[in-house]
């Protein structure tokens, strides 16, 4: 599921992949976090 | 007598404009896209001054060759490939493609935001600042043109891998290479 953490983040996944990442994300505190560092990571490197 | 050309002109008008020779159409497209280019040969080639000289040499490539561009991608993703070509050419002749120069480095992450201020949250901004370009340091050069692409550049999947000339599969594996180094470079900080 690791692996399909960014291309979640970056919409590059099929819609049905979408969809179960998000219904995993409801229950997986880990990934959750994982997500929510890559969110930051990609804010921080935008810039404001 | 040529129409007066609207700062939203369409970039389908713009294009033909251009094929017929109006230099004004072609600088409209050479503003729109100036930036994104830069930042792709940036991504390959490590150095700001490189990039831009690059991105000027990409703009009279398409120039010269707008009569094959077909449409058959986006006009965007034919300039960038055009960018990324001469930057990769230009790297290898540089032998700068075996370890980014110290120097070079700094220059391209210092293009990175540095947040200015003296208040506490400025001071965790600046650190985290910091720590970012560190981390970006750490990688190596094929994984820091991939995160920076995606995430500063905003380029899709596709795209960086037309533009690097790798597969789809090798963007997503060197995505996630690099978030996941960042990620552990940066833990610290957010546990301090």
């Amino acid at each position: 599921m690791t692996l399909m953490l960014g291309p979640f983040e970056d919409g590059e996944l099929e819609p049905h992949e979408m969809q179960e990442v998000a219904r995993h994300l409801v229950g997986c505190i880990q990934c959750d976090d994982e997500l929510a560092d890559y969110r930051s990571l990609a804010v921080s490197l935008r810039g404001p | 007598m040529s129409r007066a050309l609207r700062p939203d002109a369409d970039e389908t008008e713009l294009l033909e404009r251009a094929r017929n020779g109006d230099s004004e159409a072609f600088g409209a497209l050479v503003e729109r896209y100036q930036r994104r280019v830069v930042g792709v040969a940036q991504a390959v080639v490590h150095n700001q001054d490189d990039a831009v000289e690059l991105a000027q040499e990409t703009f009279v490539r398409a120039y010269e060759n707008l009569a094959k561009f077909e449409s058959r991608s986006s006009f965007s993703t034919w300039l960038y490939r055009i960018a990324a070509n001469l930057s990769i050419d230009f790297r290898r002749r540089e032998g700068r493609h075996q370890i980014l120069r110290g120097e070079d480095a700094e220059t391209e992450i210092n293009r990175l935001p540095s947040p200015r201020g003296d208040s506490y949250q400025e001071t965790v901004r600046t650190e985290l600042s910091k720590r970012i370009k560190e981390a970006l340091k750490e990688l190596t050069p094929e994984h820091r043109a991939v995160i920076l692409l995606r995430e500063v550049e905003g380029l899709s999947y596709d795209e960086i891998s037309d533009v690097l000339q790798v597969p789809r599969g090798t963007v997503m594996s060197r995505l996630h290479y690099a978030r996941g180094r960042m990620r552990a470079t940066l833990k610290d900080l957010g546990r301090s």
